[in-house]
């Protein structure tokens, strides 16, 4: 084509992308489950074992603790899912759901063999660099302890970065606590990590103590001095541990939480996830507590 | 606002007859590629749209002159209301996942410089970030946009109180009228592919270039009624604090009431692109699809488990204009809305960006001065 002024195409406006065919991030890959755990005897939770179908594909996830992953029963819809499963180690993809929507309520009838979409990973994750060499303590309720164990045991197999590991862990009674094998036998076995659970209501074989996690919390009297908090659960129990948390002397800085809120993209672009400017699929659902005091009180 | 965003960079220029632009559209589609379908205004019932011209239904050139602008923007043609996400097959056995073949090269024409603007501002949202939306991103890629500068404003208009003029240019190739004829300005190589096609690579010299610079700033030097009133300094200072003043301010409360949760505003906007995700099961098979949507509907944040952060009218209101003229300057440093005026054409109650933009104005300002007052 022969161009009718000779001026350099340099002062031009970007041209628009080129439309090559990248992969559409919206498209899930398919994946098959290969277990499905009964986490609580309710049957509330349920943990999905899941591998993408694609081996390469499986091979080549990357994710951090804290980071989430959409789980869709095809034909239902998709749920931002905390993943449970830890990068540190190469098995299936961990959903630990809670049946509590329709497409939720429909994977909680799903069973190993079956099929799934899934796409990943989203959001921000938890920052381990900024965690190493701190005393670490994880306050958990309920579902809540499902992101919490990704870190726990990506931190176990960390082991040297980061200082004393404390868990505190709390559910309604002893049938609701999740991930029995990792808070029954394998943490406890572990090195340098206190393991220390509650329930609201005891039963006959429960030992341990019976009490809310807040004032359990306060009665362990975990010092601030180096110290991180990450805690997860339930919006009253946030709200009462965040009261705790304050008078122990933890500062906004210190305290670190994950929010939920209605995603559908994961991408940042449906707009619906947005917290005034922050979205909470690309900038959260990690913040601090002093970054979201600096947020519209709007979640 | 960049200066480079009105005044262009004109690559080459070349003048044409005013009256049918079929030889122009014909241009520009081969340029685009292969099966080029070629989009301008068209009216649907009593509504201007965009619609697929065949060669013989090209518009002639005094419709830009009749046509302030459509009623409908012409986002649409880059994000469709609703289009498949992918299709599956066998959910239940063997499930597998297929995408959309990509789409074909487009030329979109005549799209006035404020709609040209908010393609954008939406290309910041939807391609650039950790993710890219790539149907998009591919309509976008595959398109020839030809803007057509605005002769006349109309009474709605509000583009200079965005950083734009009603010349501002943008696309691949730009219109200016000019007497009985319209000044072509390259923009992009593209655009340049165009006049070479049309002209058949006969040369313009550098005094059709001072023309069409003459023509636009002419045309820049329009003022709209709309923007005249609309000062918003005070929004632009992002000021510490700003965000939390202007989120409770008492005028949510006092604006709210008359909203009717019609969702007409986000839906003629240029630069809303909230949309929804759905699964549409047929049996086994069934496709994944995305619609847009409005965060002006209740059910829009309403989560599983009976939760709504943003419960009343008051909440969602707050969050459309705040959105506007807040959350997104903050993140990317501009107003996400070009004063189209399609929202204040359109609006049931008249609830206008352009009123809340100069009642949040206000409260900035009210608060800027009670803090100096307080020091």
């Amino acid at each position: 084509m022969e161009t009718i002024l000779t001026t350099s195409a340099s002062g031009a406006a970007a041209a628009a992308p080129a439309p090559t065919l990248a992969r559409n991030p919206l498209v899930p890959l398919v994946a098959t489950i290969e277990k499905v755990i009964d986490e609580t005897d309710s049957g509330s939770v349920r943990n999905f074992l899941v591998r993408l179908d694609d081996p390469a594909a499986h091979e080549a996830i990357s994710y951090r603790p804290g980071q989430c992953g959409m789980i869709s029963v095809i034909g239902v819809g998709e749920s931002m899912i905390a993943l449970a499963s830890t990068p540190t180690h190469k098995g299936p993809l961990e959903f630990a759901v809670k049946a509590a929507g329709r497409n939720t309520n429909a994977l909680h009838e799903m069973k190993a063999g079956q099929k799934v979409g899934v796409r990943l990973a989203y959001g921000n994750g938890f920052d381990t660099e900024a965690m190493k060499g701190k005393d670490l303590i994880f306050v958990g309720g309920g579902i809540g302890m499902s992101g919490l164990r990704s870190l726990i045991n990506y931190c176990l197999d960390r082991r040297g970065d980061f200082g004393r590991l404390t868990v505190v862990y709390g559910a309604r009674s002893p049938g609701e606590l999740c991930f029995k094998e990792d808070i029954f036998e394998n943490w406890p076995k572990a090195p340098g990590i206190d393991v220390n659970l509650t329930v609201d209501v005891g039963d006959d074989q429960w030992k341990g103590p019976v009490a809310l996690i807040p004032p359990y919390l306060e009665s362990l009297n975990p010092s601030p001095q180096g110290s991180l908090v990450v805690v997860c659960g339930p919006p009253v129990m946030i709200r009462f541990t965040l009261l705790s948390l304050a008078k122990l002397g933890f500062t906004d800085e210190q305290i670190i939480m994950t929010l939920e809120l209605k995603m559908q993209c994961g991408i940042g672009k449906c707009g619906r996830c947005n917290i005034g400017s922050k979205y909470v699929c690309l900038d959260g659902p990690v913040f601090t507590l002093a970054e979201l005091k600096r947020l519209p009180n709007e979640y | 606002m960049d200066a480079t965003r009105i005044t262009g960079a004109s690559l080459g220029a070349a003048r044409i007859p005013s009256g049918p632009l079929d030889k122009l559209a014909a241009a520009a589609a081969r340029v685009a590629g292969d099966g080029a379908l070629v989009f301008g205004p068209a009216r649907d019932g009593s509504v201007w749209g965009w619609k697929l011209c065949e060669a013989a239904d090209v518009p002639q050139s005094d419709l830009w002159e009749r046509l302030v602008n459509t009623d409908v923007s012409p986002k649409e043609l880059f994000m469709p209301r609703t289009e498949d996400i992918a299709r599956w097959r066998d959910r239940l056995r063997n499930l597998s996942i297929a995408e959309p073949a990509a789409p074909p090269p487009v030329v979109v024409l005549g799209v006035r410089p404020c709609d040209a603007a908010s393609f954008d501002l939406l290309d910041e949202v939807l391609i650039e970030g950790p993710f890219s939306d790539e149907s998009y991103r591919r309509r976008r890629g595959a398109t020839l946009l030809i803007t057509w500068a605005c002769g006349k404003t109309g009474p709605a208009c509000a583009c200079d109180a965005f950083g734009l003029a009603p010349a501002a240019a943008a696309g691949d190739l730009m219109v200016y009228p000019d007497g009985n004829e319209l000044l072509l300005s390259a923009l992009t190589p593209k655009g340049l592919e165009v006049l070479g096609d049309l002209t058949g690579g006969s040369t313009a010299g550098e005094a059709l270039t001072g023309r069409v610079d003459a023509v636009a700033a002419a045309l820049n030097a329009q003022k709209t009624a709309v923007g005249r009133r609309l000062a918003l300094d005070d929004l632009t200072a992002n000021a510490a604090g700003l965000t939390a003043t202007l989120f409770s301010s008492d005028i949510w409360t006092e604006l709210s009431p008359r909203c009717l949760s019609c969702g007409t505003c986000t839906y003629v906007c240029p630069t809303c692109y909230c949309f929804a995700i759905n699964d549409e099961p047929r049996g086994g098979d069934g496709r994944r699809i995305r619609t847009w949507d409005s965060c002006q509907f209740k059910e829009f944040l309403s989560m599983a488990g009976g939760h709504n952060p943003r419960p009343s009218k008051v909440e969602r209101v707050r969050q459309r204009f705040m959105h506007k003229l807040n959350y997104h300057p903050e993140r990317y440093g501009k107003f996400l809305c070009v004063g189209c005026g399609r929202c204040i054409v359109s609006c049931p109650v008249g609830l206008h960006v352009a009123e809340v933009g100069e009642a949040l104005s206000r409260a900035a300002a009210a608060a800027v001065s009670a803090a100096k007052g307080g020091e």
